[in-house]
């Protein structure tokens, strides 16, 4: 379970996110929805401890995250924007790293590597160079990388940002297993279709303000359509 | 739910140790870093080498120089003279002022035509000589010259004196003698041993430059620090981990370059040289151990310059400049022969590692200065890391636009 309560972040003075709440429960997949700059990135920034708010108070697991970030961390797989790789290493190198950082044995961290090789179709890259990857290939890495420590809570940023179909396939056929699993996941996307398939729970985002919350249902219900698109650039306030 | 204070501690050791394993491994497929681990040793002793040669060229050239001039037949006397101090007077060719001022002659002499009359009315007799006095190795020909025509024409006044029954210390109211008390030969000798407190620590810099950004603002660059930060990890643990790695590289070329300058100086035959330029293995030990700290500062300061900056090149501007820190004293102890020590000045920080350094490859090693030195250079490594590791608290190491 993840809950963030009255959540606000400026940054110079400039409003970024503002009285942000909503709690995404355990086994479902919550989508969080927005354009561009209404405040994902920082809101997913500041649920993984990243960045701290200037008010209000972020639960992962029952951990708060101000007060036991490492708790939290713990028991969280952020996928974050930037999918950052080291060139001259190779994605075993990288989820390695990452499982002895969260503490796995190097035979846990083996095996954990392995199936998730196997399920994000890795296995031709693994040994290579991160150099040169395609952005599908990278995304693979990133988010193999959030999960080497089989975390229950599970946030991605924007994850099917910029692949193609297969890519797209793998990571959302990823995304099922993990709610199957009765994992929290959070998904932060501006594909609609992605969204309608995929998350049961929407949190629209838009100017920093969350403008409706709810099942898909709810919202739209809540927007006076039976077009999620429609309701989506409706409730963002779009369509001035 | 907080670990036991005994666990805490092996978690976080087990996290530096992942770091700087992970930090290691890319380092070393770094062409950047492993081009400065490998070339910065070699220019080194090297250059030790070239002034060795260099030195030795002027030694050998002195003492047998062929000497072209003009109207030498009018001055036999002189041409004697010389050829008894090692100066072969060769004729010169037709065009031959011009040749010099082409400067492709370096040195030439010119009897002048009244040389003869001169001399027998009793009148200074002329002899040019023709050289570029930049030219580093005709200026010292020249001169060599110059002082044998003296001496002849000093022996001939002398002559001239006692042949009108005057003591010659009579035409010499003041006599100056120079005494030298060096034993370091010439003076460039001097600064040969100068070159190994300058390179090992132009070495502790170079050699760790790149690690140090490539661990710091490149990790912000190439937005991988994000995921890192993301891990439930002290951050101090973080900072420590990769400035263990880039201490290690930078030590690593440290290492590398003592090891080079060993060489060289054993394959250096220095009593050609008339100098003692010895570097013994005591010696070499000792600098390798107090080098370790230095190499930790390096890694710290340059690191902590570089998380500063959000790419590579922006950091590499800035710890460039940074280099020139501890170069400096040692540069301009090469120009200045800056000389004189007191223990209290090793206090002084980048100072004290070239004082300790320079009088450690000459004399025996200052214990006592270099263990002040040591106690700053532990404290400034410290001071850095623990700054790094504020860095990485900050919010705004996340954005790189």
């Amino acid at each position: 379970m993840i809950r963030l309560e009255d959540v606000h972040k400026s940054f110079g003075g400039r409003p970024a996110v503002r009285a942000v709440g909503f709690s995404a429960g355990d086994g479902t997949v919550t989508g969080l929805l927005g354009p561009n700059g209404a405040g994902k990135t920082t809101t997913l920034r500041i649920l993984g401890g990243l960045l701290r708010p200037d008010r209000g108070e972020v639960h992962i697991g029952g951990h708060d995250v101000a007060r036991d970030p490492r708790a939290a961390r713990r028991s969280l797989g952020l996928l974050p924007d930037a999918r950052g790789l080291h060139p001259r290493l190779t994605p075993r190198e990288h989820l390695r790293f990452a499982a002895s950082l969260y503490g796995l044995s190097p035979a846990a961290a083996d095996q954990r590597i392995e199936a998730l090789s196997v399920q994000l179709g890795m296995a031709g890259i693994i040994d290579r160079r991160c150099r040169g990857f395609s952005q599908g290939e990278r995304v693979k890495v990133a988010l193999a990388r959030a999960l080497v420590h089989d975390p229950m809570h599970v946030v991605l940023d924007e994850p099917t940002n910029g692949l193609d179909v297969g890519a797209t396939r793998a990571i959302r056929a990823m995304v099922r297993t993990l709610k199957e699993q009765g994992r929290c996941v959070v998904l932060s996307s501006h594909v609609m279709q992605e969204v309608k398939s995929l998350c049961s729970q929407l949190v629209i985002l838009a100017e920093g303000e969350v403008k409706a919350a709810g099942t898909v249902d709810e919202v739209l219900a809540q927007a006076g359509t039976d077009d999620l698109e429609d309701a989506f650039v409706t409730l963002a306030g779009m369509d001035a | 739910m907080s670990a036991a204070p005994d666990e805490a501690i092996a978690r976080s050791s087990h996290i530096v140790w992942a770091v700087f394993r992970t930090e290691w491994v890319n380092a070393l497929r770094d062409r950047r870093a492993l081009t400065s681990i490998l070339l910065v040793p070699v220019m080194g002793p090297l250059m030790l080498f070239m002034m060795v040669a260099f030195v030795s060229g002027i030694a050998a050239s002195t003492a047998e120089v062929d000497l072209p001039m003009i109207g030498a037949e009018r001055a036999p006397q002189l041409v004697a003279s010389l050829a008894e101090q090692g100066i072969t007077v060769t004729p010169a060719p037709d065009d031959a002022r011009a040749r010099v001022h082409a400067g492709e002659l370096s040195l030439l002499a010119e009897v002048d035509e009244a040389f003869d009359e001169d001399l027998r009315a009793g009148q200074a007799a002329t002899v040019r000589v023709y050289v570029d006095e930049s030219d580093r190795r005709a200026a010292p020909l020249a001169d060599h010259v110059e002082r044998h025509i003296l001496g002849y024409g000093a022996r001939l006044g002398a002559l001239r004196l006692i042949a009108r029954g005057v003591h010659p210390a009579v035409g010499r109211p003041v006599a100056v003698t120079v005494i030298d008390v060096g034993d370091k030969g010439h003076p460039l000798l001097a600064n040969l041993l100068g070159l190994i407190p300058l390179f090992l620590l132009l070495a502790a810099f170079a050699g760790g430059l790149s690690t140090a950004i490539d661990t710091t603002a490149g990790e912000r660059e190439r937005q991988s620090l994000e995921s890192l930060l993301l891990t439930p990890t002290p951050r101090w643990a973080l900072a420590v981990g990769k400035w263990l790695c880039t201490s290690l590289i930078g030590y690593a070329t440290v290492a590398l370059s003592l090891a080079g300058f060993f060489i060289a100086v054993r394959r250096t035959d220095s009593a050609a040289l008339g100098v003692p330029l010895d570097l013994s293995p005591t010696t070499v030990l000792a600098l390798l151990a107090y080098m370790l700290p230095v190499a930790m500062m390096a890694a710290a300061l340059m690191m902590l310059a570089a998380s500063f900056s959000r790419s590579f090149k922006e950091a590499q501007s800035w710890a460039t400049v940074l280099i020139f820190l501890p170069v400096a004293p040692g540069v301009l102890s090469l120009l200045y022969g800056l000389g004189g020590h007191h223990a209290a000045t090793a206090l002084i920080p980048f100072w004290g590692p070239h004082q300790v350094l320079a009088t450690a490859v000459t004399s025996p090693v200052p214990v006592t200065a270099a263990l002040l030195s040591t106690g700053v250079n532990l404290a400034l490594a410290a001071l850095g890391v623990a700054l790094v590791a504020r860095q990485l608290h900050k919010e705004s190491m996340l954005f790189t636009g």
